[in-house]
């Protein structure tokens, strides 16, 4: 058993190791830099000498977050990138002379440039205008236009930046471009930096306000783990007695329709019974039984009578919505393995002993048909992380889907690093837990055999 | 005993598919802003794309809105009952109109478009990769693909140049190298590696025959079913919606888009699926004849193992189009996925978060949601009864 279990996680560890690179590519090419908009969204009223001072900045922060190291262990690249490329701060920067480079064919002309550049940047006594000239030629992201507007300035400051540009010539095609080159990085690089944080649990900082990602993401946790163990247990709670009265009463009235009704709960949507029950009972235009914001907060001064009562009016509505459709697949799962373990030989045997249907039904049928639940119950572990992703969003709680959105659309990526590799861990536990629990109540599973 | 007639989930299920179908095809003739068909001094013009004063109009559509048609004299959410600013019963809003003043119907019947488009396109794309991938994990198993040593190195320096060359040497983020350069590039790369591909599996072929090389003793096993095993637990380990709003934030927006994304992220259970169908069906006999027969791999699957294997297949296929109507429906409804023009049920429903009281922005395509995932969901079971 141990080692079944021990072999099971280092299996999965290659599978996790896998998914993180494949979710660290992913943010390496996605649009946007969130240091960037960040800086953007802290940065009030915009005057010409912005780009530069926000280049310096930009550097400040991308050092605090640990972004001025390279990537990865190692760069493949066309041979016209620098290898050193990632010290350059800005995505949007960074871009502009990688396309100069491809034009030249050579990054030693483009660093050469860009160095001249940030000198003539730190002259003193820039007026506004020239000032305007220099933060509109870094932007520039091709040689002919660049030397127009070089062409085109009648400040005369800049003698030696505007020689280099002119010394410019673009090569249509020149080999160098195609052939590639591979740089050895070493083991101070990003990556490295966060899958040992992890081993470690320290899961780094937020992108967007430099806080640790532990907090940030421990404290979703909690309200996501109370919404979503409540909603579970409720979910089995009423699931299974409503399946085993179902199979006692196999096509009367009220199985058919708490049947009916329960299949039709499986295909409601979400968001759509969220929506609804806000808008009529949430204090739309309708009635107002229940807040629609929130988990509600309570003060010391409040007893604790008043707190729980704050509490369940701000915690009805979510959980609602996060259990109806749990209610409807423990139903099925159990109702369809009862009616299976009622046909066979040992129900038989029990009732020809002359027990009752029901006792036949809670304690001999129901022993075996659990086994679907258990596996339901493994799975139920990771929607603890996912499953009220789309309740927290309409209802305003700030658990982990809250955060998972926001982070996505802010593109923090350390957060959704944490919270990724915290759901496919909760999906490992799950599976292995759902595994010894079946071995517990079945001793005649082997699972060194069967897997 | 009184003969009631009993209710009939799969004949009502089948019915509102093929009107959802009809309405989705249909949807630019239904509702469009512009007449359909068009007689001037030239002829007749269906679908014009300029009406002169001269012109008769022959045929208009039923409803006189498209789905981003602004009515800026019924804007702020008109409900269908209420008084409505209009020209004549024609141009009724029957459903309402939301807080813009768009109308709900014609956003129903195109957003009925988006459903299908979704579900259809992104379960087949879904169907092709899990079924590619099971039936090939099950076929061959662990031990049956083997390689001679040699030729194993020579693949793995193919691919690894190949890989360089596509991904860096390819100028794919240089902005000012045009689109069809690249393209060109990355085709013509393609071709010259598949066509050393071929020389090198010719030549070793006929230089292991000359050698008289003992494949199956001396080559490396390829354990095909374990690789994809581990890529089909990867995804399982993973939350769906997680990949696809991670995917949904880096391509752009647009329903091509959600398409690929939904249907490259849900191919785990179709895989599953096939895997398991066709590990029984390869132990037949007649999977045997075909071998002894001398069939090519591809045939024997495709044509013998594949179409019985495909029952449990369209079961997993039913639940997934239900699943991405929904998936695309969420994504919608919290911005994300589809681009501003294109109108989607979800899209209606978050009007119906912003325009508190409207009730008919929620309730319409809310049932246009459940009655299309209530459909899938009965078939689904349907194929389920019939495989047991």
């Amino acid at each position: 058993m141990a080692l079944y279990l021990l072999k099971r996680i280092l299996l999965f560890i290659p599978s996790l190791l896998g998914l993180s690179l494949i979710f660290f590519f992913l943010s390496t090419i996605s649009p946007g830099d969130p240091v960037l908009n960040r800086l953007e969204s802290s940065i009030i009223g915009e005057g010409a000498a912005s780009s530069m001072e926000e280049i310096e900045q930009l550097k400040a922060l991308r050092i605090q977050l640990g972004l001025n190291k390279p990537l990865f262990y190692f760069k493949v690249h066309r041979k016209t990138l620098s290898d050193t490329a990632y010290k350059i701060p800005s995505k949007q920067l960074r871009e502009n002379l990688n396309d100069l480079s491809y034009q030249l064919g050579s990054w030693e002309l483009v660093n050469e440039y860009y160095k001249h550049w940030k000198q003539s940047t730190k002259k003193a006594d820039l007026s506004s205008k020239e000032l305007v000239f220099l933060n509109e030629l870094i932007q520039i992201s091709s040689v002919k236009l660049l030397k127009e507007k070089v062409r085109g300035n009648q400040s005369d400051r800049f003698s030696n930046l505007e020689k280099k540009i002119l010394a410019f010539e673009a090569k249509e095609w020149s080999l160098e471009n195609y052939l590639p080159r591979f740089h050895w990085n070493g083991l101070n690089n990003q990556y490295h930096q966060w899958i040992f944080g992890l081993f470690r649990g320290d899961l780094g900082k937020s992108y967007i306000d430099s806080s640790p990602v532990n907090i940030k993401v421990s404290t979703a946790l909690k309200t996501t783990t109370l919404l979503s163990l409540i909603s579970i247990l409720l979910a089995f709670l009423i699931g299974i007695p409503l399946a085993i009265y179902a199979a006692n009463q196999t096509n009367s009235l009220v199985e058919k329709f708490i049947s009916t009704l329960l299949y039709c709960f499986y295909a409601l949507p979400t968001f759509w019974v969220a929506t609804l029950l806000i808008i009529a009972l949430g204090g739309g235009d309708y009635l107002s039984w229940f807040p629609s914001y929130g988990l509600g907060d309570t003060s010391d001064s409040d007893s604790i009578w008043e707190a729980i009562q704050i509490k369940t009016s701000h915690l009805v509505l979510p959980i609602f919505c996060l259990t109806y459709g749990s209610i409807a697949i423990v139903y099925k799962q159990l109702k369809n393995a009862l009616n299976k373990e009622l046909q066979s030989e040992y129900v038989l045997t029990a009732k020809a002993k002359g027990l009752s249907k029901q006792t036949v039904l809670v304690r001999h049928a129901f022993k075996n048909a659990a086994f679907p639940l258990v596996t339901l119950a493994g799975r139920a572990f990771p929607a603890i992380v996912s499953g009220s992703f789309i309740v927290e969003f309409i209802f305003s709680i700030n658990g982990i889907g809250k955060l998972t959105l926001d982070s996505f659309l802010a593109r923090d990526f350390p957060v959704i690093f944490a919270i990724v590799m915290l759901a496919s861990f909760m999906t490992l536990l799950g599976v292995l837990l759902a595994d010894i629990i079946y071995q517990l109540l079945d001793p005649r599973i082997n699972l060194q055999k069967s897997h | 005993m009184s003969k009631r007639r009993k209710f009939n989930g799969l004949w009502w299920s089948k019915k509102f598919f093929i009107a959802w179908v009809l309405v989705a095809l249909l949807a630019p003739i239904l509702a469009n802003k512009k007449a359909i068909i068009v007689q001037d001094e030239s002829g007749i013009l269906f679908f014009p794309r300029v009406i002169s004063a001269e012109s008769k109009v022959l045929l208009s559509a039923p409803v006189p809105y498209d789905a981003s048609t602004l009515d800026l004299d019924n804007s702020n959410a008109v409900g269908p009952f209420e008084k409505q600013q209009i020209n004549s019963i024609y141009y009724r809003h029957w459903l309402g109109t939301d807080g813009l003043g768009r109308d709900v119907l014609a956003n129903l019947i195109h957003g009925s478009k988006t459903a299908l488009f979704v579900g259809f396109g992104a379960m087949g794309i879904a169907a092709i990769i899990g079924v590619f991938l099971g039936s090939i994990a099950a076929y061959y198993g662990d031990h049956k693909i083997t390689f001679s040593r040699s030729r194993l190195i020579l693949l793995i320096i193919l691919l690894i140049v190949f890989l360089t060359i596509q991904f860096y040497a390819i100028p794919w983020d240089i902005g000012s190298v045009d689109l069809g350069l690249k393209l060109g590039l990355f085709v013509s790369i393609t071709s010259l590696f598949l066509l050393m591909l071929f020389l090198i599996n010719y030549f070793m072929t006929k230089l292991e025959i000359n050698n008289n090389v003992q494949q199956k003793s001396k080559g490396l096993k390829l354990p095909v079913d374990l690789i994809i095993g581990r890529i089909i637990e990867v995804m399982d380990a993973l939350p769906l919606l997680f990949i696809i709003i991670a995917l949904s934030a880096i391509f752009s927006p647009s329903i091509k888009s959600v398409i690929v994304i939904i249907g490259i992220s849900s191919w785990a259970g179709i895989a599953r699926y096939t895997r398991a169908e066709t590990l029984k069906i390869k132990e037949l006999e007649y999977i045997e004849g075909a071998n002894a027969l001398g069939f090519p791999a591809f045939k024997t699957i495709w044509s013998h193992i594949l179409p019985n294997a495909i029952s449990p297949v369209l079961v997993s296929l039913s639940f997934g189009i239900a699943a991405a109507i929904l998936i695309e429906a969420t994504l919608s409804f919290i911005g994300m996925g589809l681009s501003t023009e294109e109108a989607s049920w979800g899209k209606l429903i978050a009007e119906a978060r912003v325009n508190y009281g409207a009730w008919w922005l929620a309730i319409f395509p809310g049932l246009a949601i459940f009655f299309a995932v209530l459909s899938c969901n009965i078939f689904g079971d349907r194929y389920l009864k019939s495989t047991e």
